[in-house]
C-alpha cells in the first residue's frame, strides 16, 4: 500500500515537473522578437497574418495557448514545423541517437571511473593519485567541443583508424555504428569520467577512515574486499546521485557534440529549431528532453534504494 | 670484323632497335594515358553541405548550400556562362521587341521532366502562375487558385505559404504571358526590361518544376499552415538527377538523390549523362569538421562560404589530397543604413561609417586574405560597379563626417544598433566592425539573432525594421535583374501602394500616388526613397549593351553618393572535393562555352564522376 502511494507520489511530482518545465518554456518562446507569421509569410496582408497567428493559436493567451498545445499533444499530434512537416517523425529518428550516445556515454564514464576512484582514494596521496587528479582536471577544463574537435583530428583525420564524424543506426551494421560512436562518447565522457572518479575517490577516503572500516581490517578482511565490499558499496549512492544529475548535462553536452560529430539526434533537432525559432517543435522536444531527465533520476532513485538499504527504509 | 665482334654489333643494334621500339611503346603508351581517361560511371557522391533543406515550393527559399542539392534536380531557363553573359539553357531561345515590353521565348525540344511529363510552354506558363502567385495558365487565377487552395482567397496572387512567396514582387513588371504555341511563350511587359533572361535565370534560384507539382491532388492543403503540398517534401525537375518521394529525412538534414535515366544532357562525347548513379547530401554545421570528413575520406565533396569560413578553405587548399573550387568573389554584403529612422535619416551619419572603415585590415583580418576589399557596392565584373562616389577609408574624413552627423542629430554621439548572426564566427566579423567604428568614435552596438529573425524584420512589410542598420548578403554577380529587387525602392518603376495595385493592371501606372510607398518597398533594405536613384536605375533596365552599362554606372554613383549601404569585401564561395572526384566544372553548356563553375549554389554535379 505505502508502495502504491510512493509510487503515486512520485509519478505526480513527475507530472507536475513536466507541465511546469513546457509551460514555462512555452511562456518563454512567446517572449521571442519578431512575428512568426512574417517568416512563414512575408508579404501577406495584416489580415492573412491575422489569420495565420490564429491558426497557430499566437492570438491565444498563455494558459489558452499551452492548453491547445497540451490537448493536442495526448491525442498523438506532437505538433508541425512552420516551415513543413511533422514533429513526431523526426522526433522517432532523433531520439534512438540521443540516448544511444547518452547510455553509452553513462557506460563508459562509469567503466572508467569507479576503478580509477577506488585505486586513486586506496592509493591517496602517491604519484598515481596525484597523476589521475591532475590529468582528470586538466581534462574536464576544456570544453567538450574542444575535445571532439582535437580527437576528430587526431584519431579521424591524422591518425585514421576511425571516422572523424557521422552517424548511423545499428541496423545498418554493428560495426560502423560502434565505430562512429566511440569518437563522441569519448568526448562527451570525459566530463564525467573528471567528476565521478574524483567524487568516488573523495566518499571512499571519507568512508575508509569510518569506524567499521577500523573493524574490518581488525577482523583480518582483505584490503579488495574491504574496499570493494564495505567501502565502494556505501559511496556508490552519492555517485549514483551524481550519475543521475549529470543527465541534464550530458544532454546540454549531447547538443553541441552531436552539430560536431553530424549525428541526426535530439540535440541537433534542438540547436535547428531554436534557430529557425519552431516554437512548437522548441515546446514538444523540450518535453521530452524534461521526460528523458525525470525519468532517468527516477530509476537511480530506485536504484539507489537497492544499492543502499537505509535509503530504501527512508522512502518506504 | 670477326664473326665475333659483328655478333656483338648486331647484339647492340638489336638492342637499340629494341629500346627504341620499347621507349616508343611506352611513349604511346604515355600518350594514351596522358588523354583524358573515360569517366567512371556508377557510385554514389557523398556530399556535405553547411545548411538545412526548406523545402521545393517556390516560396522555400533554400540557403546557398542546401541550393546545391536542388540545382542537380530542376533546372532554369537560362543558365549563366563564366563571363556573365546569360544563355539559353531550358529554352532554346529567346527574343525582344525594340523597347523590350514583349518577349518570346521557346522551350528546348526533346526535354522531359523525371516523372515523365513534357517539358513545354504549358509547363513554362504553370510555373511563371506559380511565381506570381496565380497557379494556373490560360484561365482565371481565383478560379484556379481556389481549387487548389480556396484559403488563398481573397488575395489569390498573394498567398505566400507555399506559392509566390516574394516572386511577385519580382514579377509586378510583368503585364500578361501568353502561349503562343506549344512551344513558345510571350512575355509582355509594364516597363521595358532588356534583361529579362537574366531576372528569369534569377541567380540560379528559379527552378523549373514538373506540372505534377501544382495540380490540387498533390497540394490538399486549405490552410496556410498545412503541410501535405507534394512541394513541401519533394523536387520533380528536369535535372540529371531526381528525388524519391520519401528522399528527404525527416528532419530535412539528408536528401538523397538518385540518377535520372532520362536526363536530357550528353557529355562531349555525346555519352549520357550523369555519370554518379547517386547523391546523398548531408547538413553539418561546423566547417572544421566537413574538412575533416574530407580529409579522411568519409565525404567526397563539400561547400563553404568564404564569409565565415575563410581559415576552412584555406586550410583545405593547404591539404595536398584536396582540391578547392572557388566562386568568383562576386557576393557583395553590405552594412544597409536604414533611412527612414534617426541616426541613418542623416546623410552625413551615413557618409561617417563609410568612411571609418578600414576594409583592407578587415579583409586581413578576418578572411585571412582570402577576400579582396570592395570598392564600389558592387563587384568590379558587375555592369554598375564604379569606385565614383564611393567613400573609402578615410579616419580623418570620417571624423569630419561624424561632427556633422552629430550636430544634425543633436547629440553627442553617434550610436546605433545591428544585428548579426549568431555564429561565433559572424559575431566576431560583427566585432571587427564596431571595434574599427569605434577607433573614430562611433558606437556600434552588435546584438546576436538568427537569421530567420533578421529576415523576418528586414522583409516586414512595416516600414520600420527594428534595427538602425542591417548586415545582409543579398547583392551578387555581375548583372543587375535580381540586385535590382533590393536596390529600388519600387519593385516595377512605379510609385502605388497596397498588395492588390501590385498585380492589378493597369492600377499602377493609371492610378498611382508618386509618393505613396506601400508593399511596393518590402525588398528596400535600406528604406530608401530615392527617387533620382530609381529613375537611373530603371532607365538602365531598359537599355541594353555599353548604353545600359554607362547608365547602371550612373545610378550606382548616385547610390554611392548618398551611402544607401556601404559595403566591406566582396565573398567568395568553395567547393572542395577529394582527389577521387574528377569532372568538377568540366561539362561545357548547352549553348556553348563553360558555365560559371562555383557559385552561391555550390557546383552542378552533372558531369561529376568519382573514380575508384
Amino acid at each position: 500500500m505505502k508502495k502504491a502511494q510512493s509510487l503515486l507520489i512520485r509519478f505526480s511530482q513527475v507530472a507536475l515537473v513536466l507541465l511546469g518545465a513546457t509551460f514555462l518554456v512555452s511562456i518563454l518562446i512567446r517572449q521571442l522578437p519578431g512575428d512568426v507569421s512574417l517568416l512563414i509569410n512575408p508579404v501577406a496582408s495584416e489580415a492573412e497574418r491575422a489569420s495565420l497567428r490564429h491558426e497557430l493559436g499566437l492570438d491565444r493567451n498563455y494558459f489558452s495557448a499551452y492548453w491547445m498545445w497540451l490537448s493536442r499533444m495526448f491525442q498523438g499530434d506532437f505538433g508541425f514545423f512552420i516551415f513543413g512537416g511533422k514533429v513526431l517523425p523526426v522526433l522517432k529518428t532523433a531520439i534512438p541517437p540521443t540516448l544511444q550516445l547518452i547510455f553509452y556515454t553513462q557506460i563508459v564514464a562509469l567503466t572508467v571511473a569507479v576503478p580509477l576512484g577506488v585505486t586513486s582514494a586506496y592509493k591517496q596521496g602517491t604519484r598515481f593519485d596525484r597523476f589521475t587528479s591532475t590529468t582528470l582536471f586538466s581534462l574536464s577544463s576544456i570544453p567538450n567541443f574542444g575535445i571532439g574537435l582535437i580527437l576528430s583530428l587526431i584519431i579521424g583525420v591524422k591518425i585514421g583508424i576511425l571516422p572523424p564524424s557521422g552517424y548511423k543506426p545499428i541496423s545498418e551494421g554493428l560495426l560502423d555504428h560502434f565505430r562512429l560512436m566511440v569518437l563522441p562518447v569519448l568526448t562527451l565522457a570525459i566530463a564525467p569520467i573528471s567528476t565521478y572518479t574524483r567524487l568516488l575517490r573523495a566518499e571512499m577516503i571519507g568512508a575508509l577512515r569510518e569506524d567499521y572500516v577500523l573493524l574490518a581490517l581488525s577482523k583480518g578482511l582483505s584490503d579488495r574486499r574491504i574496499l570493494l565490499r564495505h567501502v565502494l558499496r556505501p559511496s556508490c549512492t552519492t555517485l549514483m546521485t551524481s550519475a543521475a544529475l549529470s543527465m541534464g548535462g550530458l544532454i546540454g553536452g549531447a547538443l553541441v557534440i552531436e552539430i560536431i560529430f553530424v549525428i541526426p539526434g535530439m540535440g541537433t533537432q534542438l540547436a535547428k529549431a531554436i534557430g529557425m525559432r519552431e516554437f512548437l517543435a522548441i515546446q514538444t522536444y523540450v518535453a521530452f528532453i524534461a521526460l528523458f531527465y525525470i525519468t532517468f533520476n527516477s530509476i537511480i532513485d530506485f536504484l539507489i534504494g537497492v544499492v543502499d538499504p537505509r535509503t530504501r527504509n527512508r522512502r518506504a | 670484323m670477326n664473326q665475333s665482334s659483328k655478333g656483338r654489333a648486331m647484339k647492340r643494334f638489336g638492342i637499340a632497335i629494341a629500346i627504341t621500339l620499347g621507349a616508343s611503346a611506352i611513349q604511346v603508351g604515355t600518350g594514351h594515358a596522358a588523354s583524358t581517361p573515360a569517366p567512371t560511371r556508377g557510385g554514389t557522391l557523398n556530399v556535405t553541405m553547411t545548411d538545412y533543406m526548406v523545402g521545393f515550393c517556390p516560396n522555400d527559399t533554400n540557403s546557398n548550400s542546401a541550393l546545391m542539392a536542388v540545382r542537380q534536380i530542376g533546372e532554369t531557363l537560362f543558365e549563366q556562362r563564366a563571363d556573365g553573359v546569360v544563355v539559353p539553357y531550358l529554352v532554346s531561345s529567346a527574343s525582344a521587341n525594340s523597347d523590350f515590353t514583349s518577349w518570346r521565348l521557346v522551350t528546348r525540344a526533346g526535354v522531359t521532366f523525371s516523372n515523365g511529363e513534357k517539358w513545354n510552354a504549358d509547363a513554362l506558363i504553370i510555373n511563371m502562375q506559380s511565381s506570381i502567385g496565380k497557379l494556373s495558365g490560360g484561365g482565371d487565377g481565383k478560379t484556379d487558385n481556389a481549387k487548389v487552395n480556396p484559403a488563398a482567397l481573397p488575395l489569390p496572387q498573394f498567398h505566400g505559404a507555399k506559392y509566390g512567396g516574394l516572386a511577385p514582387v519580382a514579377w509586378s513588371n510583368l503585364k500578361a504571358i501568353t502561349k503562343i504555341n506549344e512551344t513558345t511563350v510571350q512575355f509582355d511587359l509594364k516597363r521595358g526590361n532588356g534583361g529579362l533572361k537574366e531576372l528569369l535565370y534569377g541567380s540560379g534560384r528559379s527552378f523549373m518544376r514538373a506540372p505534377a507539382m501544382f495540380t490540387p491532388a498533390n497540394n490538399p492543403g486549405t490552410k496556410l499552415t498545412d503541410i501535405n503540398y507534394l512541394c513541401s517534401r519533394q523536387m520533380i525537375g528536369t535535372g540529371p538527377f531526381k528525388m524519391a518521394d520519401g528522399g528527404m529525412s525527416a528532419d530535412k538534414s539528408t536528401i538523397t538523390l538518385t540518377k535520372n535515366d532520362t536526363y536530357w544532357r550528353k557529355d562531349a562525347k555525346g555519352a549520357k549523362l550523369p555519370y554518379l548513379d547517386k547523391l546523398v547530401f548531408t547538413t553539418t554545421k561546423d566547417a572544421a569538421t566537413r574538412v575533416n570528413a574530407l580529409k579522411a575520406g568519409t565525404t567526397d565533396l563539400s561547400w563553404f562560404t568564404g564569409a565565415s569560413e575563410a581559415n576552412a578553405i584555406l586550410r583545405a587548399q593547404k591539404i595536398k589530397t584536396l582540391k578547392a573550387t572557388l566562386s568568383d568573389g562576386d557576393f557583395y554584403p553590405q552594412l544597409w543604413f536604414v533611412e527612414n529612422k534617426a541616426p541613418f535619416n542623416k546623410l552625413s551619419c551615413r557618409q561617417a561609417v563609410s568612411a571609418a572603415i578600414d576594409r583592407a585590415t578587415y579583409a586581413t583580418k578576418r578572411s585571412s586574405g582570402l577576400l579582396k576589399p570592395m570598392t564600389s557596392i558592387l563587384g568590379a565584373s558587375n555592369l554598375g560597379a564604379t569606385t565614383e562616389n564611393f567613400i573609402t577609408y578615410n579616419a580623418a574624413k570620417a571624423a569630419e563626417y561624424l561632427k556633422t552627423c552629430v550636430g544634425e542629430l543633436g547629440t553627442t554621439q553617434l550610436e546605433f544598433n545591428t544585428p548579426w548572426d549568431t555564429a561565433p564566427d559572424a559575431q566576431k566579423n560583427g566585432k571587427e566592425l564596431a571595434d574599427q567604428l569605434a577607433a573614430v568614435g562611433i558606437k556600434m552596438n552588435v546584438l546576436s539573432v538568427e537569421t530567420g529573425t533578421i529576415i523576418t524584420n528586414v522583409f516586414a512589410s512595416t516600414a520600420t525594421t527594428g534595427y538602425q542598420a542591417v548586415w545582409f548578403n543579398v547583392l551578387e554577380g555581375p548583372g543587375n535583374q535580381y540586385n535590382s529587387l533590393f536596390l529600388s525602392s519600387t519593385s516595377n518603376g512605379y510609385y502605388c501602394k497596397g498588395v492588390e495595385a501590385l498585380l492589378g493592371e493597369p492600377a499602377c501606372a493609371a492610378g498611382a500616388s508618386p509618393d505613396l510607398y506601400g508593399s511596393l518597398n518590402t525588398l528596400n533594405i535600406s528604406r530608401h526613397t530615392d527617387k533620382d536613384f530609381d529613375t537611373l536605375w530603371f532607365a538602365a533596365k531598359g537599355l541594353s549593351g555599353a548604353a545600359q552599362t554607362a547608365k547602371y554606372k550612373e545610378a550606382i554613383a548616385r547610390w554611392q553618393a548618398q551611402v544607401h549601404s556601404t559595403p566591406i569585401m566582396g565573398v567568395q564561395f568553395a567547393v572542395v572535393s577529394t582527389s577521387k572526384v574528377k569532372g568538377v566544372c568540366e561539362l561545357k553548356l548547352t549553348s556553348g562555352g563553360t558555365g560559371r563553375c562555383a557559385s552561391n549554389s555550390g557546383v552542378s554535379l552533372a558531369g561529376v564522376y568519382k573514380t575508384k
